[in-house]
């Protein structure tokens, strides 16, 4: 392998970079206005896709909006760091945690089958306790907006790479597109283009990978390559993965998916028949994507990429091989159009989840009696507000991974408290919430000073232990029949109890 | 310079992906068209009956150990990944397909 020579590919330039973004954009464009024609007039349409979501389509979906940049460029990354241990353990908790969604999507769909998001449940939960819907309302948000910002940065990360165009414009150019496209068609939107999506995160993955092992120099040189190295890089039971970030990842990605907004919003969008086996079809069927573009990790090892070469990120691994292998330009555009759809999908969905918390959980309790003429204005202008301030912070330049390793800790303190509260009807309102900050309190500081393995079992521990002891004590049970029959929150008759009362004006009317 | 050939394989791989994009591409847009013409119907199917989560979610991640450690036994494996790939965008081609025909 010593004859491979990693440059620059000479063809490639900064005004590339833009260009392919928009493209990728107006292909989007054109499905969502479609949609937008045929399927969006309503708000319900915009925000929980009228709960006609079929199986291919949520199979499909939900691939596409799990697919995040990380799953595309971290599973090469991990495969560089820690040889087939790190695509182990970046790789099988990550389906996992998809499939695992399926107990809690079938649970709330039963008891609650008119409903569209985590607060929305919280609020009717627990008898519309103020600082519990806040707490979860802040929790969703913060939740979804770390998607976005996470998703831009891969967005730019891969564009300056490979390209060489200023990052801050890839980031704001990904942006702008992803927000015009998900104005336009909500969830449904969000859906098809994720259609549209898996098959470029699973077809062109494997067209790069077979041309890269070949201009690599073969399957026969990378592999021998890689296994002369030692260290058990080709093993897949190597402790330092699971212990450097494998054991903390597998627990953030249960966490991303049980108690997250984007993927109770597809469980309540899908039809009632489907739900089970949607996720189940749809975490089996990412496997493949990391499997397969995990080797790019094992061809960086191969060729003896340093780390200082990436600029101390091994998240680069993938943009750096793809740019100076000397390998054909549509090959290069290829890749990049998986990475920037993998971004984007991952981005459209949280913007509707940002959408629909701010529908169904503040505006609509405010103004009750919102016309559902601004009631759909209002869908929109939360994902505006969320991209205008994920720009803001992306162009301040915060390391990538640190971003996702913190988010993933915060919502930790979350998911135990919401498992108890769907199924054990003794969890209360104090419990809950005291629970998630009392995780919040004692275990972020835990993790600053013991790290994030240590950090992670003490959130959780403590935001179960608060709900359990407290839900003992007290002895009250919940009616969990009472949520049958609660309506759809965006008819014009439901009013759910006042949360931010005053706080919004009559904009939009 | 870079080459815009690619190996045999590359080419073989393009084949096979661009039929099976075509016939995904077909399930797509005909489960959308399915979408626009029943938007108006109300879900009154069955309720959710579907027993098989716990095996399906242990064969699968059962399938996905075995798929990443294959890679160490050998370099032919490593053309696994690229073909459990394409093996996944003719899953999700199908599940298009059901869609339509249900």
């Amino acid at each position: 392998m010593e004859n491979i020579k990693l440059v620059m590919n000479p063809l490639l330039n900064p005004t590339q970079g833009v260009p392919t973004q928009i493209a990728i954009g107006m292909v989007m464009l054109a499905l969502v206005y479609y949609i937008k024609r045929n399927l969006v007039s309503s708000t319900k349409d915009f925000v929980i896709a009228n709960r006609k979501i079929g199986f291919g389509f949520g199979v499909a979906g939900l691939i596409s909006i799990w697919t995040w940049a990380m799953a595309v460029m971290m599973s090469a990354a991990q495969t560089y760091s820690y040889g087939l241990s790190g695509l182990f353990w970046f790789t099988v908790p990550n389906g996992l945690a998809v499939i695992l969604v399926i107990p809690f999507a079938r649970k709330i769909r039963q008891i609650m089958p008119q409903g569209y998001t985590i607060p929305e449940f919280v609020n009717a939960r627990f008898g519309a306790d103020k600082i519990a819907v806040a707490v979860v309302v802040l929790g969703a948000m913060f939740g979804s907006l770390i998607e976005v910002i996470i998703n831009i940065k891969g967005t730019s990360l891969v564009i300056s790479n490979v390209f060489g165009t200023d990052a801050r414009i890839a980031a704001i150019v990904g942006l702008t597109v992803v927000l015009l496209y998900s104005l336009l068609g909500g969830l449904w939107a969000s859906v098809s283009t994720s259609t549209l999506s898996t098959l470029l995160h699973t077809v062109p993955p494997a067209i790069i990978i077979v041309a890269v092992l070949y201009t690599a120099g073969g399957s026969d040189a990378v592999w021998h390559s890689v296994a002369a190295q030692g260290h058990d890089l080709l093993s897949v039971t190597r402790p330092d993965a699971a212990m450097g970030f494998g054991i903390t990842l597998a627990l953030g990605l249960i966490t991303a998916t049980v108690a997250g907004q984007e993927y109770w919003q597809v469980a309540w969008a899908l039809k009632r028949k489907d739900v089970s086996r949607t996720f189940l079809w749809a975490g089996a069927l990412f496997y493949p994507i990391p499997i397969c573009i995990g080797i790019l990790g094992l061809v960086g090892l191969a060729l003896h990429i340093d780390l200082k070469t990436l600029g101390g990120d091994a998240a680069a691994i993938g943009p750096y091989l793809i740019s100076h292998l000397n390998l054909p330009i549509w090959i290069v555009i290829m890749y990049v159009v998986v990475i920037l759809t993998a971004c984007y999908s991952v981005i459209d969905s949280a913007f509707t989840a940002i959408s629909s918390v701010a529908v169904v959980d503040v505006v609509k309790p405010i103004k009750p009696d919102i016309s559902e003429r601004a009631l759909f204005v209002w869908a929109k202008i939360p994902m505006a507000i969320a991209a205008a301030i994920a720009a803001a912070i992306v162009l301040t330049g915060v390391d990538f991974v640190t971003i996702v390793l913190t988010s993933y800790a915060i919502r930790t303190a979350v998911l135990v408290p919401l498992m108890l509260a769907l199924f054990w009807p003794r969890v209360t309102a104090p419990g809950f919430v005291g629970g998630i900050v009392a995780a919040i309190a004692i275990g972020m500081p835990i993790r600053g000073i013991y790290g994030e393995l240590w950090g992670s079992i003490a959130i959780l521990a403590i935001s179960a232990a608060v709900p359990l002891v407290l839900g003992f004590a007290s002895g009250a049970k919940f009616d969990y029949a009472g949520l049958k029959n609660r309506k759809d929150a965006t008819e014009a008759d439901v009013v759910p109890a006042p949360l931010l009362a005053g706080a919004i004006s009559s904009a939009g009317d | 310079m870079s080459t815009e050939l690619v190996s045999i394989g590359t080419l073989i791989t393009i084949i096979v992906g661009a039929i099976i994009a075509y016939y995904y591409l077909y399930y797509m847009g005909a489960a959308l068209q399915k979408s626009v013409r029943t938007r108006n119907e109300k879900d009154d199917g069955p309720e959710e009956s579907y027993n098989r989560s716990l095996v399906g979610a242990v064969v699968s991640v059962v399938a996905s150990i075995v798929s990443i450690a294959i890679y160490g036994y050998g370099a032919v494996f490593l053309y696994w990944g690229p073909i459990v790939a394409l093996l996944a965008a003719v899953a999700v081609a199908y599940a298009l397909r059901e869609e339509i025909t249900t």
